[in-house]
């Protein structure tokens, strides 16, 4: 085929999209928000960010005045979308969405190149207490039972989320006395409890929603929820605390968080903020959360940006970052 | 809840209004995803998640999996008319569908292949209902040891499909393994070839080199040719029944696809990507024409469409229940589930077991849409084949670099659809196997993470792969399809000697 052929198909094919682009441009005024709101999700489709985010797009939206757009931004644990918004401009037209828990460990574990302690809370809109799960089979009684198991050799492995647990089964053995031997990876809460149920590990760490199938169906027992503000999914499990055991706050829960770029414009912060927050305390946000089991709570900016400094200060504190890097790549 | 109550309250929730329509709904928009390449039904089925929430939970997760369903058959009909396979799924219906196009026989391809969807859809949903009862039994049965042999079985397939040089098969699936090791690696936060570039921490998508592979490939070779794809003369009389009637007498290469198909599904991770290219496999094995595979033999997309449809219903077998998605598709799906309130797990098969049936069902009706949709309005879609290279050529570079963009919103796909259609353009000049490498690209993680976390829960003992019954079955089956081809040379031998 020809050269100019070929040009000028092309050039047909893309000119719709170019031209759609420009439009959006120009189509300004001076009130905020001016234009569209991009949520970045750093995550896949489908996943739990992406579905909460979806869920507020259109009760967001009613309160901004403006269109809500959902970008997924994969890939290198949530750090590449993260880069990517650190890079945005701050006039409040990008917001993100994410855990600072999971989002900072692997952060610590393999060092980005931008630091996460830059970003700037937009609010926080309700938590997942993560929980230590057993096998129903093995009847483990509580947290000095499990201790004990492990102690006698009996059991050897304990599961959990990634590389991003594997801090919460270090201060297992630091603060708790527990001797695992091996941690196992697995993908996410399904593969767990498919773990969990089929007996391949005898204990493994995973958020209460994640569990809840597991725990329902009988397959898996709660051994402790890992946070002293309880599980909202399992409100009669016992805590560490109540089981006499050192408190793990910090890291016992993943915080629901909304973020924006680092020098957004107070005043831009305020609108937004009080948007997401009438967007959570919706009818249609609360109707959903009871029928989803997703306690959807609203918390001002300062709670993004107080568990976030916690986690930086913390965790460090506790464990040696250089030995957990060296664990995970075991 | 007895199961036939559960089922019969399922029929009359899938029978009923509107619940059928968002079924017709689904698969149609399904097929329109699934054909336009780049797009798939992850994408799609991501678009339409929020829109589900006014349907309730049964409409929307029955709009979704409709979806689903639909996009695997329209992942052919790109596939068969200009070698670009709409979704990964379809890639191996590239083989014989296109070269069909090619002698002028579209209709024959894409009539063949809605049946072969169709009816692979019918028989794997009917198996689903029945064994739905064990299937949690099924599920626990298969661990990190048996997942990993799992993915040994499908590469060891290399040495059936690698067609002339086998060392070319087996530089070509080890490429493919090469490839998927580049990121992050499966069990260690060690980053891989990536030379610093955050782009390449989630490493290639391979469906941004599949499309390279075969549409950019094939583009650049039509470049040098002057006219339009079908080169054979169209019969314009030509009927979508004959290929009804042609797919129909394959019926035991059929079944065996289906059922294929259904098995890799339900194995996490896998899902139609590697399902058809397996199905392909043994349709080449076990053919007593093996050297007609590559050139229009009709078998190469039954297998293929077959397989892919088939998929659906095993993918549904994690993903229900236990919530452990096998693609990006059913990772939506669980999303969806969750969204509506439905936590995947034991329960739908217990508790919830009617709304598990409803679902099933509609998965079984909706192969009729696919099946009419198919025969009467997609094989119409043969013109496509008579439209000049010029015009098409440009068109199918634009699909196929804006559809690369779209999967991850990363550069990094957009470059890879570029390089891997070159790579492709001279891995089929010089006879290295497309599904050798296919293959290795997407087992390679697969089996490095099952075979990593299994030595981890042995202390590196390797014994555990023979440690259950599905193990010592997946380890003999490897080992029969490695020496099968040596053994069968021996006998032809000693039968000529004698």
């Amino acid at each position: 085929m020809d050269r100019r052929t070929f040009l000028r198909t092309t050039g047909v094919a893309t000119a719709g999209v170019a031209t759609a682009g420009c439009l959006g441009e120009l189509m300004g005024g001076d009130e905020f928000p001016d234009g569209s709101v991009e949520v970045l999700v750093p995550f896949d489709e489908g996943g739990g960010s992406d579905v909460i985010v979806r869920q507020m797009a259109d009760p967001l939206s009613e309160e901004l005045g403006t269109t809500i757009e959902v970008n997924n931004v994969p890939g290198a644990g949530a750090m590449r979308g993260i880069g990517q918004f650190l890079n945005e401009d701050p006039d409040g037209h990008t917001i993100s969405k994410f855990n600072p828990l999971t989002t900072s460990i692997q952060a610590m574990i393999e060092p980005p190149d931008f630091e996460m302690t830059d970003l700037e809370g937009l609010a926080t809109i309700g938590f997942n207490a993560l929980v230590v799960i057993g096998n129903a089979d093995e009847n483990i009684d509580g947290l000095d039972d499990l201790v004990g198991r492990y102690e006698d050799e009996e059991f050897e492995t304990i599961g959990g989320l990634g590389v991003n647990y594997l801090v919460h089964a270090t201060f297992f053995q630091e603060l708790y006395g527990m001797p695992w031997d091996r941690y196992i990876q697995y993908s996410g809460a399904g593969p767990i409890n498919e773990a969990i149920a089929s007996g391949e590990v005898p204990a493994a760490i995973t958020s209460d929603a994640g569990a809840a199938s597991a725990v329902e169906s009988g397959d898996a027992d709660v051994i402790a929820v890992l946070t002293t503000q309880g599980s909202e999914v399992f409100p009669d499990a016992e805590t560490v605390v109540d089981q006499g055991y050192d408190e793990i706050d910090f890291v016992g829960q993943v915080t629901r968080s909304m973020w924006v770029p680092p020098e957004t414009p107070d005043d831009r912060v305020d609108i937004l903020t009080e948007a997401v927050e009438t967007t959570i305390e919706s009818d249609t946000m609360q109707d959903w959360a009871d029928e989803s089991g997703n306690p959807m709570v609203y918390d001002g900016p300062e709670n993004a940006n107080d568990t976030l400094e916690s986690i930086w200060e913390e965790i460090p504190e506790l464990v040696d970052i250089d030995e957990l890097r060296q664990e995970a790549g075991d | 809840m007895s199961t036939t109550h559960a089922l019969l309250e399922g029929m009359s929730i899938a029978l009923s209004w509107p619940t059928v329509m968002w079924l017709v709904v689904g698969i149609v928009l399904g097929i329109a995803i699934g054909a336009i390449p780049g797009i798939g039904p992850n994408l799609g089925m991501a678009v339409v998640l929020p829109l589900t929430l006014p349907l309730g939970g049964t409409n929307g997760i029955i709009l979704l999996v409709g979806i689903y369903s639909g996009s695997m058959y329209g992942g052919s009909v790109a596939a068969i008319l200009m070698n670009v396979p709409g979704t990964a799924a379809a890639a191996a219906t590239t083989f014989d569908g296109y070269p069909l196009s090619r002698q002028g026989k579209a209709m024959l391809a894409l009539s063949a292949s809605a049946f072969s969807s169709a009816s692979a859809g019918f028989m794997t949903i009917v198996a689903l209902i029945v064994i739905s009862p064990v299937l949690i039994t099924i599920v626990l049965m298969f661990g990190s040891p048996e997942y990993f042999l799992v993915a040994v079985l499908g590469l060891s397939m290399i040495t059936i499909v690698a067609q002339g040089s086998i060392v070319k098969g087996l530089i070509a699936g080890a490429f493919g393994m090469l490839v998927s090791t580049v990121g992050v690696a499966e069990m260690s936060p060690e980053v891989r070839y990536s030379f610093g570039y955050i782009g390449l921490y989630d490493g290639i998508d391979f469906v941004a080199a599949i499309l390279g592979i075969f549409a950019v490939a094939e583009m650049l070779k039509l470049a040098s040719e002057r006219g339009s794809i079908a080169r054979g003369t169209i019969d314009p009389d030509g009927s979508p029944l004959e290929g009804v009637k042609a797919a129909g007498s394959r019926w035991w290469l059929l079944v065996k696809s289906s059922f294929i198909g259904m098995f890799i599904g339900s194995i996490p991770g896998s899902g139609a990507a590697v399902s058809n290219f397996v199905a392909y496999s043994e349709a080449v094995r076990s053919s007593t024409t093996p050297e007609n595979f590559g050139q229009g033999e009709l078998d190469g997309v039954v297998a293929a469409e077959s397989s892919n449809n088939g998929t659906v219903g095993g993918s549904l077998i994690p993903a229900l229940s236990f919530g452990i998605p096998g693609s990006g598709a059913t990772a939506v799906l669980l999303g969806g589930l969750l969204m509506h309130g439905l936590n995947p797990g034991p329960d739908l098969f217990t508790t919830e077991l009617s709304f598990t049936y409803a679902v099933f069902v509609s998965l079984f009706l909706g192969n009729i849409v696919i099946l009419v949709v198919g025969l009467s309005l997609i094989t119409r879609m043969e013109y496509l084949t008579r439209i000049d290279t010029q015009i098409l050529i440009p068109i199918v570079f634009v699909l196929a670099i804006s559809g690369a963009y779209m999967l991850r919103s990363n550069w990094v796909d957009v470059l890879t659809v570029a390089a891997f259609g070159v790579i492709g353009y001279y891995m089929f000049a010089h006879n290295f196997s497309i599904v050798a490498f296919i293959l290795g690209i997407v087992l390679g993680g697969i089996a490095e993470e099952n075979f990593l976390r299994s030595l981890d829960l042995s202390d590196g003992s390797p014994l555990i792969f023979v440690d259950s019954w599905p193990a010592r079955i997946l380890v003999v089956l490897t080992i029969l399809v490695l020496v099968a081809p040596v053994l069968k040379a021996a006998l032809e031998r000693s039968r000529g000697d004698a």
